[in-house]
C-alpha cells in the first residue's frame, strides 16, 4: 500500500499532504483500502492507491465514500475509474453502497509517489 | 556509424538468438538480423503514427466529453508509440525526421486498415476494439519472445496503454450494441468490414512463406497464423457476446477457429465491402497493399503539414 499517509510523507520529506490512511481506520476501512490498492490505473501500471489517487476513505452505515482525485482534470479512464471502484467496492461484505467525491485540494502531484510507485514506473518506461 | 562485423555467420547467430541470446545494440547484429529487425519496426512505427490521423476526425465526433477525452488520448498514446519505434529505428542508422517528413505517402509500410476512411464514431471503436486488439496481440508477442532487448524493455508501457485503448473500444462497442437497433446496425456494418481487414493484417498463412527471418531471427516468436488464431481467441468471444455477426466459427474437430470464407478475397475500397465470392491471391492482395489505400494520401498529408481541423463542421 502508498506510504502516502501524513505522517510518512513527513518522514519521507515530501508533502505534507494529508491523503492515504492514517492509523485510525475501523478493520472494514482498511478492507476497503486494501482493495483499492488491488485496482489497477487503466493507463499506467500502478494501483489507485499507489498513485495516490485515493485521498480518504471513510465507512458509514455500510456506505462507503471515497475521495478520489486525478493526475490531470480532463483524465481519458475518468470513467473507468469510477466504474472500477464501484464494481470492486460493492462485491465487498459490509459494503451496500458507494459514494465518489472527485476532490482537487490537495491538487495531485507527482510527490505524492512513494519510491516504490516511483521504481514501478522507471521500470515501464515513464519518466518523472 | 559503422559497425563492426558480426564474428559469426547469419545461421550461427540465428541458432544462438532461438537459443535465448539477447540483442543489446546494432554492434551485436548480423547485417540479415538488422534488416528484418528495420523491416519490422517500420511497419510498426508507421502503423502506430498512421492511426492517429485515422482515429483524429472521429475522435471529435465522440458523444460526451469523457469518451472525447479517452479518444485523444489514445491519439496522443499512439503518437508516443511511434516515436518509440521510430527512435529505436534510429539507432540503427535510420533519420526520424526523414522517415516521417519526407516519404511520399505511398512509401509508408503501416497496416492497410489505417489507409481507409473512418466514418463515424461506431467505426472508430471498433477500430480501437478490432484494430488494437490485432496491434496488442502482434505486440504482446514481441514483448513476450523478442530477442531485440530494447524494443522488449520499451514495449511495457506500450502494451499497458495498449490496453486501456481495447477497454475504451469494446466498452463503447458494448455500449452502442445495446443502445438501440440504429447504433446497433453500425457497430454491426463496421465490423462486417473490420473483422476481414484485422484477419488479413496478420499476413500471408504459414504454408504460403516460404522462410520468415523475423521467426529464425526471433524478433518475433509466433507465426502469422498463430497470430491470428490468438486475436480471433480473443475478439470472437468478445463478438458473439455482444450479439454481433462475423464470418468465421470455432471447429471442434480442428480446435481452432475457421474463416468462413476462401481467405482473402477482394475488397471493394470506395464502399468498403468485401466481396467474399471474389477469391483473389496474396500476391493481389500484397498489390493492393502496395498501391495504398483510400485514405493513405490525407492521413499522411496530415502528419506532414501539421494542418488539422479542431473544430470540424
Amino acid at each position: 500500500m502508498s506510504k502516502s499517509s501524513k505522517s510518512e510523507i513527513d518522514e519521507m520529506g515530501f508533502g505534507p499532504f494529508d491523503i492515504g490512511p492514517d492509523g485510525t481506520e475501523t478493520d472494514l476501512e482498511r478492507a476497503v483500502w486494501a482493495n483499492l490498492d488491488e485496482i489497477p490505473d487503466p493507463h499506467i501500471p500502478l494501483s489507485l492507491v499507489e498513485m495516490a489517487m485515493i485521498y480518504d476513505v471513510t465507512v458509514e452505515d455500510r456506505v462507503a465514500h471515497i475521495d478520489l482525485s486525478f493526475p490531470c482534470m480532463g483524465c481519458p479512464a475518468y470513467e473507468f475509474i469510477h466504474d472500477d471502484i464501484r464494481g470492486c467496492l460493492r462485491t465487498m461484505s459490509g459494503i451496500e453502497g458507494v459514494e465518489i467525491d472527485v476532490v482537487w485540494d490537495p491538487v495531485w502531484s507527482k510527490d505524492m509517489l512513494d519510491d516504490g510507485a516511483r521504481e514501478k514506473l522507471r521500470e515501464s518506461g515513464i519518466a518523472l | 556509424m559503422s559497425a563492426e562485423p558480426a564474428p559469426v555467420s547469419e545461421e550461427e547467430f540465428k541458432e544462438q538468438l532461438q537459443n535465448g541470446k539477447m540483442v543489446e545494440s546494432v554492434d551485436e547484429m548480423t547485417e540479415g538480423y538488422k534488416k528484418a529487425l528495420k523491416q519490422i519496426l517500420l511497419v510498426s512505427a508507421d502503423t502506430e503514427l498512421m492511426s492517429a490521423p485515422a482515429y483524429y476526425e472521429q475522435s471529435l465526433n465522440a458523444p460526451s466529453l469523457d469518451a472525447r477525452a479517452s479518444c485523444v488520448s489514445v491519439i496522443q498514446d499512439e503518437l508516443g508509440h511511434g516515436h518509440i519505434a521510430y527512435r529505436l529505428l534510429e539507432d540503427l542508422g535510420e533519420d526520424r525526421e526523414d522517415l516521417i517528413f519526407n516519404r511520399e505517402p505511398n512509401e509508408f509500410r503501416n497496416t492497410y486498415g489505417f489507409d481507409q476512411h473512418i466514418d463515424n464514431f461506431a467505426e472508430l471503436v471498433c477500430a480501437h476494439g478490432l484494430f488494437d486488439r490485432a496491434g496488442i496481440t502482434l505486440l504482446g508477442d514481441i514483448h513476450e519472445n523478442t530477442s531485440y532487448a530494447p524494443w522488449k524493455r520499451a514495449l511495457t508501457k506500450v502494451s499497458k496503454e495498449e490496453q486501456f485503448h481495447l477497454r475504451h473500444g469494446e466498452t463503447w462497442m458494448r455500449r452502442l450494441a445495446n443502445k438501440n437497433e440504429s447504433t446497433r446496425q453500425k457497430v454491426q456494418d463496421a465490423v462486417d468490414w473490420m473483422f476481414p481487414m484485422a484477419l488479413e493484417w496478420f499476413g500471408l498463412p504459414d504454408d504460403k512463406k516460404r522462410h520468415d527471418d523475423q521467426l529464425d531471427y526471433r524478433i518475433k516468436g509466433k507465426s502469422n497464423d498463430e497470430l491470428r488464431q490468438d486475436w480471433m481467441d480473443r475478439a470472437i468471444p468478445f463478438l458473439s457476446e455482444i450479439g454481433l455477426e462475423f464470418p468465421a466459427h470455432y471447429d471442434e474437430d480442428a480446435d481452432e477457429y475457421v474463416i468462413d470464407y476462401e481467405f482473402p478475397v477482394a475488397f471493394d475500397e470506395e464502399n468498403k465491402e468485401w466481396r467474399f465470392d471474389e477469391p483473389i491471391s496474396w500476391d493481389d492482395v500484397i498489390d493492393r497493399w502496395r498501391a495504398r489505400g483510400p485514405a493513405n494520401e490525407k492521413y499522411v498529408d496530415m502528419i506532414q503539414s501539421g494542418n488539422v481541423d479542431v473544430m470540424p463542421q
